[in-house]
């Protein structure tokens, strides 16, 4: 939830709007936004992400907020920079940490609820 | 070389900006410096402001401290220093000859860095402690809660339950109800605080900003009609796939929870902020092979220090929170002097001069030292808090691990974290074991007590709370590893 403008820790103005894309969706942010804001600010919270060693997959949150848990990895396609090796489930893309990725205009992120199990 | 910094500094919070200045000074600006910093701005967690596109608050308050921000960023870009912002610390090797070698990741490539002196200034975070259902999405840290708030204008929910011990706490509390939350309740975890406090009264004189401050947050909650309950906490999470309540627990003397319906309560709320205190961040340190010491006090595992902040390993000072908890105003008093040491010790400042600065600090560093004692003895959560985990509770968030394969683990003679981590793949995970490494610790040490596994060793170094470090700190991807590592010299940025 952004705060409301009459709140005196509200940020006078945001950046320009940008649209990103959640699993098909259009959602609109703002310049400056991290990724884990633009989908907290959507109402996204739950993130999946593939189970390591066969244990059911759970959902995901934001935790940390500061880059250490990696709870908040998203299936970014085509970012300019991947965090990990984690295998493609489909296409090009890579999983990054929502909390320290800055959200671009245009970007396709997805939350893969569609994985098996999620 | 002429390749090599004199000085390199790692994080730009308040400690590495500290450092910065007084090297600068010290040095006389004739020090070749760099500075890096995972974000893309400096400040650290106490200056965190929002980003380049935003145009922040208008009015000043204790959230973002913006006037006192401005003018620690004004004096630190006037240094003569590379800044490498953006960039994660990922590896840290000793010369053959004398000095480090930073091993870096910038956004778009895999760097080195050469210097002569290293002082860490890498900060922490929160100190994580598991109960049931804290996965949920819904609930976060503290310093999440306050991050999205500081930096984004956001809140993480509409109805927000927090829990909590210490100042963080009560500050992130009061920020949710002053952006507009409902805070469903307050519940502060330290038990018979009031009494506890009395005996440290002498450590709070001189403390005017700071009680202030807390005095404002009090009267925020007030005002709000928060319902406040000291000697709480949250003992559970519920919902399914997303939070939707929390249930609230009555803490004894020792922290343990109580059994009873008397002893507890249930808050519908679609946020739970915990915050129980903070973890230094010792990754690099360990890494370096500096001694480190487990402080049963504050129940964190921090490097052993000289006065001058040195590190037991030649070259490396470490000051802030990452050397131990110890708040912005103690972070840069340590900063200050290691900033000065270091360049005593690399020929740039004369040694009496240097000394006699750093003796000039001793005063303040005491006061704040006090201060920090004070907080870590009176909120630091007692063993028994971590038996809010049940058996399928999940230590390790990043494999799965729940608490029941760690006390198997135990049971069958594990006798390290290691030997745990082995068996279990607890800390084996992307965190490289950050939020799980203390809880595994303590079922480890609550093993031994109990007699189901060898001797007693609360002080056992090798059960500090973590498993032996490997570089990279954080996952590299093999396509960054392929490409060509650029070597970072001074001035040539
Ligand atoms: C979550 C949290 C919330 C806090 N809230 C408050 C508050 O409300 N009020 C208050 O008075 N105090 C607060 N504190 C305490 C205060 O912020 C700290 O005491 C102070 O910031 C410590 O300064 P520092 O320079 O030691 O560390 P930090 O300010 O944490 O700075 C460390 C810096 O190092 C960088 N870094 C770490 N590791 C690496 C690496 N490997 N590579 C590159 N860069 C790295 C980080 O990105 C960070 O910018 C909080 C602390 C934390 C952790
Ligand atoms: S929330 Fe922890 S890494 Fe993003």
């Amino acid at each position: 939830m952004r705060i409301a403008p009459e709140s005196p820790l509200a940020p006078v103005a945001r950046g320009g709007s940008i649209t990103l894309w959640v699993d098909g969706q259009p959602v609109v942010a703002y310049a400056g936004e991290t990724l884990a804001a633009a989908l907290l600010a959507a109402g996204r919270r739950a993130l999946y992400r593939p189970a390591g060693y066969g244990e059911p997959i759970r959902p995901h949150g934001v935790y940390c907020g500061m880059g250490v848990c990696f709870e908040c990895l998203v299936w970014v396609e085509q970012p300019r920079r991947a965090e990990t090796d984690a295998p493609a489930q489909d296409g090009a893309g890579a999983w990054l940490r929502a909390c320290v990725t800055p959200a671009e205009d245009g970007m396709r992120v997805r939350t893969r609820a569609d994985l098996p199990g999620a | 070389m002429s390749d090599l910094f004199d000085l390199a500094i790692v994080g730009a919070g308040p400690a590495g900006l500290a450092a910065l200045i007084a090297a600068a000074e010290a040095s006389d600006g004739r020090a070749r410096m760099a500075i890096i910093d995972s974000r893309p701005q400096p400040g650290g967690q106490y200056y965190l402001q929002p980003p380049p596109d935003f145009q922040p608050p208008a009015r000043e308050s204790f959230l973002h401290h913006r006037a006192e921000a401005q003018a620690w960023f004004a004096r630190a870009s006037a240094c003569d220093a590379d800044w490498l912002l953006d960039t994660d610390v990922w590896g840290i090797t000793r010369l053959d000859d004398a000095g480090w070698q930073l091993h870096l990741r910038g956004r778009d490539a895999l760097r080195c860095l050469s210097a002569r002196g290293v002082i860490l200034a890498v900060g922490a975070y929160d100190r994580p402690i598991p109960f049931p259902g804290w996965t949920l999405p819904g609930v976060m840290t503290a310093g999440a809660a306050q991050n999205l708030l500081k930096s984004q204008g956001l809140l993480p929910g509409r109805s927000i339950v927090v829990s909590g011990s210490g100042p963080l706490a009560l500050a992130v509390a009061a920020n949710m109800a002053e952006a507009g939350a409902r805070v469903a309740a307050f519940l502060h975890a330290a038990p018979r605080l009031i009494r506890r406090s009395l005996r440290h009264l002498p450590a709070l004189w001189g403390q005017w900003a700071r009680l202030r401050e807390g005095h404002h947050y009090w009267r925020v909650l007030r005002r709000a009609r928060v319902p406040i309950r000291l000697g709480w906490a949250a003992a559970a999470a519920h919902g399914e796939g997303e939070l939707r309540a929390v249930r609230a627990v009555r803490l004894g003397p020792d922290w343990r929870p109580l059994p009873g319906a008397q002893n507890t309560e249930t808050f519908e709320a679609d946020a739970l902020i915990v915050g129980y205190g903070f973890t230094p961040a010792v990754q690099l340190s360990r890494l370096a092979g500096c001694r480190h010491v487990f402080d049963p006090r504050s129940g964190n595992d921090a490097p052993a220090r000289e006065a001058d902040m040195a590190s037991s390993q030649p070259g490396l000072w470490i000051a802030g929170d990452g050397a131990g908890i110890g708040g912005a105003a103690l972070a840069q008093i340590e900063g200050q002097i290691a900033g000065i040491a270091a360049m005593r010790d690399v020929g740039y400042a004369q040694r009496e001069r240097a000394e006699a600065q750093i003796g000039r600090l001793r005063g303040a560093l005491r006061r704040e030292q006090r201060f920090a004692a004070l907080l870590a003895a009176l909120f630091t959560p007692g063993p028994a808090f971590y038996t809010l985990a049940q058996d399928d509770t999940l230590m390790c968030r990043c494999e799965n691990v729940p608490r029941s394969a760690l006390v198997a683990a135990a049971q069958d003679g594990a006798q390290t974290i290691n030997e745990v981590k082995g068996l279990t793949r607890a800390g084996m995970g992307l965190c490289q074991g950050r939020m799980c490494a203390e809880a595994v610790a303590q079922v480890m040490r609550a093993a031994r007590q109990s007699g189901y596994s060898p001797p007693p060793a609360a002080l056992d170094p090798d059960l500090s709370p973590a498993a032996t470090p490997r570089a990279p700190l954080w996952p590299l991807t093999l396509d960054e590893l392929r490409r060509p590592v650029e070597t970072v010299e001074p001035g040539r940025r």
